[in-house]
């Protein structure tokens, strides 16, 4: 059974989510190449991109990270096929390099970059709004506001690619990528070679500076052909009628819509999915026609300023609301939209704001029952404390991955997480700014590969006091347990070459990597100890599959029993390590099967040996 | 006509299935549909809401109105999901309370269900309680089907507007060869409804 519907027929109406929807475009515009980084909020695109590969011509895997994503797929977009890398906001930041070089090279063949935003934020680390890389590499921007948009969008912004020759970035929300709805489906379209890469060196070379300017130049101009009517009138959508104007793009024009024909709200809408070039003509036109304007918009004022900026230019005067009424950090609700309606003379209904009862205990997410992050975070605790080091005086340095939420308590164990692969070079800067004793660096296998590697290599050549632990889960769990260059089979099926992070390591730092199984307790302890008395920079691999995969391919454990005379209800388990799977009630600590994967930890903290194998071992 | 259903529940529990289950059903019923989710960072045994809308002018994947049923997989997250409840509101919730991971260390308290059941009932119009996980325990062994049971029990009371072999179609539909348990567990909610299924009173302690 396929996770993911997007191979169905011409004329089909589906009830898809937005991610499939934007992977289904993909398929109807014949993509050849599909590239992209995990992490939500758009990942469900390439899976549903790499699942459906062995029925499609599509050359679709996951790279090592964004910015071997973006340049795979420039390279094939330069080659002559349709082409699309999906990332998460910080990832088209870790890309931002070739991509703003990309503008003044353009492609042979239609290119898109998606990238998800996240408003809210639900899974991403800032509210970052990409939409100002519009201003940035000049290149052209979309956004789609519905989810029949979010495919129908696709084949059209190849189109638009191919038009102007430049890579076209697609800016989505998690509102948008997340939700499900009725889509109705286009012809699939098989992949097609459509140019040549040919030696251009004034196209594709950045040495000369004279060749940069002219490219810049032909950058600009190339902008331009995008505002051909045949994408802005896709793109720009306009309904309705009333003496105030609301300008919107996203998944809140899915509130006015709802507003207007639930509850009769009388305002003139404008759809405003094409964000560079700016669709100016339609603005002007649009505000002639309306008394005020409220520019609806998520994140940053981007859409405002820049109505703002043609009325003036126009010398039109019109007044112009927007981030004076609806929020600046969050999501838009239809709350908002209403009072903010209402505060425009608009007869809006009065919605009321959901509010959860006050004072509920939260529900962070923990490590999962098993996870081998959780014994890892254990054996260095108690290495640092037979070291005679206090665990809450050692700096652990977190970087982005499930260990962060080792963060919480009882754990408590990371303090910082910052961006992907940042955690050694903080450390070394650390210990370059004196901090007496050692520094530890945790980092995952797929950060490692990501952006870790770099940052390794510098703070072996400087020899700074710092120990890495290397939790190596052989998986990008966080985001859904994609694969990582050290596997031998892709998702799709394909046969890989794996790469072996362990030899990297040891190419780096010769003689200073040891590798552990995670829940070696003894092992792990006293090789962390070692290492903290060797001094210098040290590797310590903490190896052991994340609980979910070994689970879903039979490697788990059989579940563990509390002996109910032995357990004094002391709850030295749960204190200490705070895995769901144990359960407190009636003074005393039981397990449940269910979630039990037999990892065996708590066995090493129950101080009465009261937590047996489940055959009474 | 237009229907919402907010599913709480804790990530794992299944809430993201049923709540496309009901998608699915309501689009064979020819409403149109839309859903939202609200998740936390992990989908393992963080908060999960979805919101399943349908109906004829049926657009926001966020609620615009208070929700006509809640489904909790889960009490304390039926009650967080009561931000979106009114007088017209009928909660159907598991009463099996999940430890959330700073409850289990004490670092925050769990609410008694007393406690839980009287602020639902302030919010909403109705509420009642079931136990969806020790049915699916006691039928199959194990909690998995909870979702199913919770769902069936939902159409047998009629506080869904979708037929029972709507919803078989709609499993069969989305879980695919995975099917064959949820429907019987479906059809066990279906018909169990009457004894798995309570009323609480208002007074304390009926659970
Ligand atoms: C630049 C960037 N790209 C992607 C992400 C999304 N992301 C969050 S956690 C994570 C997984 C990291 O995998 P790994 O280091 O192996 O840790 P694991 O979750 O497996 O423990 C990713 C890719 C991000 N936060 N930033
Ligand atoms: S998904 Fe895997 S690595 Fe992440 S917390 Fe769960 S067991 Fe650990």
């Amino acid at each position: 059974m396929p996770r993911y519907n997007v191979l169905g027929r011409q004329g089909e109406r589906l009830v898809m989510m937005g991610n499939e929807a934007i992977a289904r475009g993909a398929l109807e515009a014949g993509v050849g190449v599909a590239t992209g980084y995990p992490g939500t909020p758009s990942s469900e695109v390439l899976e549903a991109l790499i699942e459906a590969s062995g029925h499609t011509g599509i050359y679709a895997e996951w790279s090592v990270n964004e910015k071997v994503a973006l340049e795979t797929a420039l390279g094939a977009a330069w080659g002559g096929l349709r082409s699309l890398a999906t990332m998460k906001a910080p990832g088209i930041l870790v890309a931002s390099d070739p991509l703003v070089s990309a503008a003044y090279s353009g492609v042979n063949a239609g290119m898109v970059v998606l990238v998800a935003d996240d408003p809210g934020p639900h899974t991403t680390q800032t509210e970052q709004d990409s939409r100002w890389l519009a201003q940035l590499s000049h290149l052209p921007v979309a956004t789609a506001s519905t989810l029949q948009d979010a495919k129908d969008h696709v084949p059209l912004l190849y189109e638009l690619s191919e038009e102007t020759g430049l890579p076209v970035i697609y800016r989505t929300t998690t509102r948008i990528n997340h939700s499900l709805g009725m889509v109705e489906l286009g012809p699939l379209r098989t992949v097609e070679k459509r140019g040549e890469f040919r030696r251009e060196p004034e196209r594709f070379v950045r040495a000369s500076m004279e060749w940069n300017r002219a490219r810049h130049r032909w950058l600009l101009e190339a902008l331009g052909k995008a505002l051909k009517p045949r994408f802005v009138e896709r793109l720009v959508g306009s309904e309705g009628d009333g003496a105030v104007g609301v300008v919107v793009s996203g998944a809140p024009y899915l509130y006015v819509k709802e507003l207007a024909e639930a509850h009769g709200l009388k305002v003139s809408v404008l759809r405003l999915d094409m964000l560079n070039p700016f669709p100016e003509e339609k603005i002007l036109d649009f505000a002639s026609r309306v008394d005020k304007i409220l520019v609806v918009e998520e994140s940053d004022p981007y859409i405002e300023e820049r109505v703002k900026l043609a009325l003036w230019k126009e010398d039109l005067r019109v007044e112009v609301h927007g981030k004076d009424l609806l929020p600046l950090v969050g999501e838009i609700w239809p709350h908002h939209l209403a009072k903010a309606l209402a505060k425009l003379g608009v007869d809006a209904p009065s919605l009321a704001e959901p509010l959860s009862p006050g004072g509920l205990p939260r529900r962070p997410p923990p490590l999962c029952p098993g996870c081998p992050h959780r014994s890892s975070f254990h054996i260095i605790r108690r290495a640092l404390g037979l070291e005679g080091l206090s665990p809450g005086r050692v700096p652990v340095i977190g970087d982005i991955g499930c260990y962060a939420l080792a963060l919480n308590p009882p754990l408590s164990a990371i303090w910082t997480e910052h961006a992907m692969g940042s955690s050694i070079a903080q450390a070394l800067g650390l210990k370059l700014a004196g901090h007496e004793g050692p520094v530890v660096a945790v980092i995952g296998d797929s950060t490692m590969f990501h952006t870790g590697l770099p940052a390794l290599i510098d703070a072996y050549n400087k020899d700074a006091d710092i120990l890495v632990a290397v939790l190596d889960n052989e998986v990008v769990a966080m985001t859904g347990h994609q694969p990582t260059p050290a596997h031998a089979v892709s998702p799709s099926g394909r046969r890989m070459r794996p790469v072996s992070l362990e030899r990297i390591l040891e190419a780096v730092a010769p003689g200073r990597v040891e590798v552990v199984d995670a829940f070696d307790v003894e092992g792990g302890v006293e090789a962390v100890r070692r290492a903290l008395r060797a001094g210098g920079l040290r590797i310590v691999v903490f190896k052991a599959p994340c609980a979910i995969v070994a689970r879903r391919v039979g490697l788990a454990g059989a579940p563990l029993v509390v002996v109910e005379e032995k357990c004094t209800g002391c709850m030295a388990c749960i204190r200490s390590l705070g895995c769901l799977a144990l359960i407190s009630g009636g003074g005393k600590v039981r397990i449940d099967p269910e979630q039990c994967t037999g990892c065996g930890l708590c066995v090493h903290v129950c101080p009465y040996n009261a937590i047996v194998g489940g055959d009474g071992a | 006509m237009r229907f919402t259903v907010v599913v709480s529940s804790v990530g794992g529990q299944g809430g993201l299935t049923l709540s496309r289950i009901i998608a699915r059903a309501a689009a064979e019923a020819d409403y149109k549909v839309v859903v939202g989710e609200t998740l936390g960072m992990s989908q393992r045994f963080g908060s999960v809401q979805s919101y399943v809308r349908f109906g004829d002018a049926v657009y926001s994947p966020l609620p615009l109105e208070p929700a006509d049923l809640i489904l909790g997989l889960e009490p304390l997250e039926a009650l967080r999901a009561a931000a979106l409840a009114d007088r017209r509101t009928t909660v159907l919730t598991s009463a099996e309370p999940v430890d959330t991971q700073t409850t289990q260390v004490g670092l925050e308290k769990y609410p008694s269900l007393e406690w839980i059941v009287g602020e639902l009932q302030r919010r909403a119009g109705k509420v009642l309680l079931i136990r969806p996980f020790e049915a699916s325990r006691r039928r199959f062994g194990t909690g998995i089907q909870a979702n199913m049971i919770l769902l069936g029990a939902s159409a047998s009371l009629q506080l869904l507007p979708l037929s029972l072999e709507l919803l078989e179609d709609a499993v069969r539909a989305v879980l695919g060869g995975r099917s064959s348990q949820a429907i019987q567990a479906l059809r066990l909610g279906f018909n169990g409804a009457e004894n798995l299924v309570r009323e609480p009173g208002r007074a304390k302690n009926n659970l």
